[in-house]
């Protein structure tokens, strides 16, 4: 058996080509591949895509190999027995075979002919097409720079543009207030409710591109702030830093972050947190360990309140005839006594009976107002904010029962001023000449002249005014006297000056008492919030011990123990409150400080270090 | 994307890693140890007021995240250079998703999570939108490619489009002895058939709505009442547009693969390039008002 493979070929025209190949073998395969016996030259095709072999003289079977396909009367098939009379149409790939019979005998003949356009080179981009991107996304690059440019020039290019352009913010001109809707894009972060009104215009405080804002520039408006202390003496004082400290502070160096500004401890554009720093840290890390480096200190260390914080040193007065002169503060581990010139015992004022009986016979709207005992808010006020306690006022706190009213007439009672003795004399002597006066009017009728007296009339008349006026003059003297005397009203609560005091004045004019000097404020570097300590346990008593107090002197502020019962900064204690800034403030009140000045503290860093 | 070893037969065993596996996950290590490490700094440094960009943390992790996010955009030059050695494309790749991730971290430790309507926020938000479209990315190209291979059958995109215009051609000699009234179909079926599928649309969906699987049904539906002498080349034709359709589907679905594996590169391109300007504009305004 053998077989016969014609190539047939359709030319222009009508002509007809046949290439016959004979094979002497019964079996072919047929594919791509050059190896093999038919080359079908096409992609369609596969390498090694079938085999046809001869079973008889009048079959013969196709077989395809490994996942290709025959296509035998348009089924695809894998293997298939084919009758030569049947003229199926088989296909592989553009090839169509058919089998017949040859005219000579034990042949076969195949007969392949190209029934399709061979595989055309397929343009790339008809590929591309169908399976790129194309139709479902704009390209990339084209979105990437529509983008960029949008953001450049929305976010950065209008912005500096405008900085430099726009005039005054309140100009109302477009560039204007284009300025400051842009400024808003670059807000980092909300200001401080106390910056608020800077928010328009960021110039105002960041008045050059590129350059950090300046300490002149927070001093502009902040320009009473006063420093911490000498700014040579911060210097000597700054802390000494090793280990943690040292590398943080090289790191801090390497951004460019400098220290000593404003904005190392006052963080803007953080909301309502970091204007004001919060922890001891920042205070610590000078006055931990202060005196090693800067001797010339009377501070004591600080590291913590809980532990490592001095007794409080109340501010003491010495001496109320000198007044602050005499001040002086003494920590309470030294029991200070102060003398400020009044007599008060607090228990005897809170306790005794004496009180409590005066109390009864007050008027009924007094006697409502007090209650049956005086109680601490009697007298000690808080002031409008609560912070504070409002100072002592006689009129106000004291003469509801210490009355000074010396006398009633036409239905007034007559009251004596109180603390100035030069006015308490020439108000009686006043008083007693008004009521001499009076008396006199009412002995002469008004409407009878003189000349129209008797001489005997006129001579006693003068007789009742000379006996009145003298009268007058020694009412007046001898009250003035028992009220300055040693049994007097007033020394129930004012002491006499002492004499040798007093004759070293070389004057007889009052006063005769020592002047009261009130502590108002008894420590100057701490602040003190009485409404914030308004809780449930908290009363008077619980810090200011004045029910045992029966001494004038005594000092009634309480010991750093009593407030570390609840500030208390040893760790795992921290709940309430009690870092350096609850009390203290960095930046001083005191008017004798100097003044917050940048220039100053560098001057001092460059004097320093030679 | 398991690690795996095959061994051929007569070959040395070649280790196939993944680019998420790659070097025993070295780059994921080193991103949770970036991560760690800067949450603890960030808990345990006292600030002094509160964390922001500001401070000595929040500057070196701006510096650390800005140059990260250059460094990412650098793969895109990477991978365009082929060099062999010991920072082979994969492990940059590999690198490029773990540090990538980490940036989430450290960019938002950056702003102390402090945000607004602004410009600095942008910033942030384009960078999230950016590693979010990046994972999706990964997602993608850990589960599609197996999927991808299996639909595709050794078919290259050439050979699918080939195999299309033969069915065509031969639907086109099938149909000869049909009726006109099914000839239009036919033709129909191959001169409206849309192989791309709509972006926002299912396979299953896009089958249906296919002018070759309709009219494929619709002729196996006419087969039952036409004359008998019509039923044959019918049947041929149908099982043409069976075929054609069955091949369509395949062709769809590779094209919905491919669709996978690019789709977040138009988002993460674009928008990584977005941020890099938004970067730019956080960076100079920040320090223009200093």
């Amino acid at each position: 058996m053998a077989i016969r493979v014609e190539f047939i070929k359709k030319r222009p025209g009508g002509r007809i080509t046949v290439r016959p190949i004979i094979y002497d073998k019964t079996e072919l395969t047929l594919g791509r591949a050059t190896d093999c016996d038919i080359h079908l030259a096409d992609l369609r095709v596969g390498l090694h895509h079938a085999r046809l072999t001869i079973l008889s003289a009048r079959k013969a079977r196709i077989e395809a190999n490994g996942d290709h396909r025959v296509r035998v009367n348009g089924a695809q098939i894998r293997r298939r027995d084919i009758e030569l009379g049947e003229n199926s149409l088989i296909r592989i790939g553009p090839y169509q075979l058919s089998f017949a019979e040859a005219e000579t005998s034990e042949t076969l003949l195949v007969s392949i002919e190209l029934v399709e356009a061979p595989t055309p080179i397929r343009d790339r981009r008809d590929e591309a097409a169908v399976f790129s991107m194309r139709g479902y996304a704009p390209d990339k690059r084209v979105t990437a720079w529509v983008s960029i440019s949008f953001i450049l020039a929305a976010f950065l290019f209008t912005p500096i543009l405008l900085h430099f352009r726009s005039s005054e913010p309140d100009d109302s001109d477009i560039s204007a207030r284009l300025a400051l809707a842009t400024n808003q894009h670059w807000l980092a972060g909300e200001l401080s409710s106390a910056h608020a009104n800077l928010v328009e215009d960021c110039r105002d405080c960041h008045v050059k591109p590129f350059t950090r804002v300046k300490d002149e520039d927070c001093l502009a408006c902040h320009d009473e702030m006063r420093n911490h202390a000498e700014p040579t003496s911060l210097h000597k004082a700054r802390p000494i830093r090793t280990g943690a400290g040292k590398w943080l502070a090289t790191i801090r160096a390497g951004l460019y972050i400098p220290e000593g500004r404003c904005g190392s401890c006052h963080f803007e554009h953080n909301g309502a947190v970091g204007v004001l720093p919060s922890g001891s840290q920042l205070c610590v890390e000078c006055h931990a360990t202060m005196d090693n480096r800067f001797t010339d200190t009377a501070l004591v260390n600080v590291a913590n309140f809980g532990r490592r914080h001095p007794e409080f040193k109340p501010q003491v007065i010495f001496d109320p005839q000198l007044g602050a002169a005499s001040v002086r503060r003494i920590s309470l581990v030294d029991r200070p006594k102060e003398n400020n010139g009044l007599e008060f015992p607090h228990d005897f004022h809170l306790k005794d009976e004496e009180v409590m009986r005066k109390l009864e016979t007050l008027p009924a709207p007094l006697r409502i107002r007090y209650g049956d005992d005086l109680d601490c808010i009697d007298c000690h006020q808080a002031d409008v904010a609560g912070a504070l306690i409002k100072p002592i006022e006689m009129e106000r706190h004291c003469s509801d029962c210490h009355s000074l009213a010396f006398a009633t007439s036409q239905n007034t009672v007559r009251t004596l001023p109180h603390g100035e003795p030069a006015e308490v004399r020439q108000t009686l002597e006043d008083f007693y000449l008004a009521q001499a006066t009076q008396f006199l009017m009412g002995e002469t009728p008004a409407n009878i002249l003189d000349r129209q007296l008797s001489a005997e009339a006129r001579a006693r008349r003068d007789r009742l005014r000379g006996r009145a006026i003298a009268d007058a003059k020694r009412n007046a003297k001898a009250m003035i006297e028992r009220l300055f005397s040693e049994e007097g009203i007033c020394t129930k609560c004012h002491k006499h000056e002492d004499p040798a005091t007093r004759a070293a004045r070389a004057s007889d004019i009052m006063p005769e008492f020592t002047p009261v000097r009130l502590t108002t404020e008894y420590f100057p570097m701490a602040h003190f919030n009485h409404a914030a300590h308004e809780t449930g346990e908290i009363d008077c008593s619980t810090c200011h011990r004045a029910e045992h107090s029966s001494r004038t002197d005594d000092i009634l502020m309480p010991s750093i123990t009593v407030c570390r019962a609840c500030h208390d900064d040893t760790s795992g204690r921290t709940g309430v409150a009690s870092d350096c800034l609850t009390c203290h403030g960095y930046h001083q009140d005191d008017k004798a400080a100097p003044l917050m000045n940048p220039a100053h503290y560098r001057e001092a860093v460059r004097g320093s270090s030679p | 994307m398991e690690a795996r070893a095959h061994i051929r037969p007569g070959e040395l065993p070649i280790s196939h890693e993944g680019f998420l596996a790659h070097k025993r996950f070295r780059y994921l290590k080193a991103a949770l140890l970036v991560i760690v490490v800067s949450v603890l700094v960030y808990f345990l440094a006292d600030m002094g007021g509160r964390h922001n960009g500001g401070t000595w943390l929040g500057y070196s992790l701006g510096i650390i995240s800005a140059s990260l996010i250059v460094w990412l955009m650098l793969l895109g030059i990477r991978k365009r250079a082929a060099t062999p050695g010991q920072y082979n494309l994969k492990g940059w790749t590999s690198a490029h998703v773990y540090l990538g991730t980490t940036l989430l971290v450290l960019a938002t430790l950056h702003t102390g999570f402090q945000f607004g309507w602004n410009l600095h926020t942008l910033a942030y938000a384009l960078m999230v939108l950016v590693i979010i479209s990046g994972v999706i990315g990964v997602y993608y190209y850990a589960t599609v490619p197996r999927r991808m291979s299996d639909n595709r059958a050794r078919r290259t995109q050439r050979d699918m489009l080939d195999a299309i215009d033969a069915l065509n051609r031969e639907l086109t000699q099938a149909a000869q002895p049909l009726d006109p009234k099914y000839v239009r179909e036919v033709k129909r079926a191959i001169k409206k058939t849309r192989i791309k599928p709509g972006l926002f649309i299912s396979i299953p969906a896009s089958q249906l709505r296919c002018a070759t699987t309709r009219a494929a049904k619709r002729l196996r539906h006419a087969m039952q009442s036409a004359d008998a002498d019509m039923r044959r080349p019918l049947e041929q034709v149908v099982a043409i547009l069976e075929r054609k359709s069955a091949l369509l589907r395949r062709t769809r679905q590779h094209i919905r693969n491919k669709t996978l594996l690019q789709l977040w590169l138009y988002f993460h391109v674009p928008l990584s390039f977005a941020l890099l300007a938004a970067l730019a504009a956080h960076i100079i305004s920040v320090f223009f008002y200093w």
